[in-house]
């Protein structure tokens, strides 16, 4: 716990640092005022909700897209990476502690959202339920750390799948109906939807902020639990395997 | 050899060293997957929101919006430029060369206006039929010879902003993505600039894709009006040409300040 604990704070040093990570947190507004506008232009003030969710998942996860493709990189390219292999904590350890301090700041969406639509817009925004609102919102930021190390280790386990890396922003909005839910998609794609935890996060996080009851509320928490630990499992045993390989071929600290 | 000559001379090899670089980083599949992949779904993304409101305007005004996003957001890249060749250890060399470092380096990433031309035009021809989309075609020269100039007047602006970044060892990304967003969100891209209060629309004026996008939605419009294309066309050139002007002052002002104090030399870490 307490290696946990130290990889948490060096992440926060390292954010204070490198104002690079901070990205997607200065991008948050600029979303917010541009679905927001959308809604308010067409007179469709009935979406709100829709605009207000969907800048706050789109920085949770371009976050997390982030730390999951540099986080190796930039150990490596500061030549520290070997040593973080060596300690005791070990390597996943490490890794964890750091995504999970990434995916706390970026919360800090929910407030930049907040007030953009209260500033900008007027928008006196009610919660209808607001326990589901913090459930949903606690379980996503689970699920986008578990779902972080999983493409971290995806990311160090094909060097080619970092070309991807931006690629997997707009496609998983989409597929993910950050703000379009997916009964708006073909029916063929929605199974590929439910897959991505994102999914069951929108769709939740909006329904909390409906006034009608909530239906199903376990099995959507869960969904979005089991599929966050899944990705942090499968992480793990990609780190892993990767650990290994590198370690038998002596490329640990190669560029 | 006369200098604009010479110039051309020099941009066409930094432009083919541009070509080479993108070359060695994506293969056509990573490309088509990678970068192509994810312009076409952002202009899905966008047009989808169009369904969610139910309206088949609001589909066509935020698929066009976005498409001609695409092209003016990869010219963007230009701002990067200058920390590549940081990281290269070419700039010191670019810097010290008897041409202009800004003809070098906009030479440099030509390529990235090619780019954004194709996947705006691969964007707009796979997205409009998904969404019903009909769209004049025989309009279609005039819309390239917009959507270049809307490419090249932003990459006139990103020059200047990475000129003002010339000799940071960092921060060029962050600046680049934050360009980029201002014009998605106040050049009418996706949201009607009327919905913006009037200091922020007469500011959005001022940048690069606002008129020329403005232009482009007259040109796909049912009664297309010849004489607003044409002024639009003209306000879209005169801003294009006024942040190139701009570039050009404050990239001699940087390297000059750079060379003086030593900071070109300095690397990104």
């Amino acid at each position: 716990m307490r290696s946990l604990w130290g990889s948490f704070r060096l992440q926060l040093q390292i954010v204070a640092s490198d104002r690079g990570y901070l990205n997607e947190i200065l991008t948050n507004p600029f979303f917010a005022i541009i679905f927001l506008g959308i809604v308010r232009a067409a007179r469709r003030d009935d979406l709100t909700s829709f605009a207000i969710v969907a800048p706050v998942l789109i920085t949770l996860w371009a976050m997390a897209l982030e730390i999951s493709g540099d986080i190796v990189d930039s150990d490596r390219g500061v030549g520290v990476l070997e040593s973080v292999v060596a300690s005791p904590a070990g390597f996943p350890v490490a890794v964890t502690g750091r995504v999970l301090a990434v995916t706390l700041l970026s919360s800090v969406a929910v407030v930049e959202t907040g007030l953009v639509a209260r500033l900008g817009f007027g928008v006196d925004l009610a919660v209808h339920h607001p326990l589901v609102a913090a459930a949903t919102l606690a379980a996503t930021a689970l699920a986008t750390a578990g779902t972080a190390l999983l493409m971290a280790g995806l990311f160090v386990m094909a060097r080619t799948a970092r070309t991807f890396q931006n690629t997997m922003n707009f496609p998983v909005y989409l597929l993910a109906g950050v703000i379009v839910p997916i009964s708006f998609l073909p029916a063929w794609i929605r199974p590929i939807s439910r897959v991505l935890f994102l999914s069951w996060s929108a769709d939740l996080l909006r329904a909390s902020l409906s006034p009608g009851p909530v239906a199903d509320l376990a099995l959507r928490l869960g969904a979005i639990v089991g599929l966050g630990v899944a990705g942090a499992v499968a992480g793990r045993v990609a780190l892993a395997a990767v650990l290994r390989r590198v370690r038998a071929l002596g490329t640990l600290g190669y560029q | 050899m006369t200098a604009p000559v010479q110039t051309a001379r020099v941009l066409r090899y930094a432009a083919l060293s541009g070509f080479s670089d993108l070359r060695a980083t994506y293969t056509f599949r990573t490309w088509l997957f990678g970068l192509f992949a994810r312009m076409v779904a952002q202009v899905a993304f966008f047009a989808s929101i169009g369904r969610l409101l139910g309206s088949d305007e609001q589909v066509r005004y935020l698929l066009i919006g976005n498409a001609v996003m695409v092209a003016a957001s990869a010219s963007l890249t230009v701002a990067v430029a200058t920390q590549w060749e940081r990281g290269a250890g070419t700039l010191p060399l670019i810097v010290a060369c008897p041409s202009s470092p800004l003809v070098v380096l906009m030479g440099r990433s030509a390529v990235f206006v090619a780019n954004g031309l194709v996947t705006s035009l691969g964007g707009l021809f796979i997205v409009a039929p998904l969404f019903d989309v009909a769209l004049p075609w025989g309009r279609f020269p005039a819309y390239f010879a917009l959507l270049l100039l809307v490419t090249l007047s932003s990459y006139m602006a990103a020059a200047f902003l990475g000129a003002l970044l010339l000799g940071a060892t960092g921060g060029q990304r962050t600046v680049a993505n934050v360009a980029r967003l201002v014009l998605m969100t106040f050049a009418g891209v996706s949201v009607p600039r009327d919905v913006f209060p009037q200091l922020v629309q007469w500011l959005a004026e001022l940048l690069p894709l606002t008129s020329g996008l403005a232009a482009i939605r007259e040109l796909l419009g049912a009664d297309p009006d010849g004489a607003a294309i044409l002024s639009l066309t003209g306000r879209e050139t005169v801003i294009g040409l006024l942040w190139l002007a701009l570039a050009l002052v404050a990239f001699k002002g940087r390297a000059d300040a750079g060379r003086r104090d030593g900071t070109i030399v300095f690397s990104n870490i």
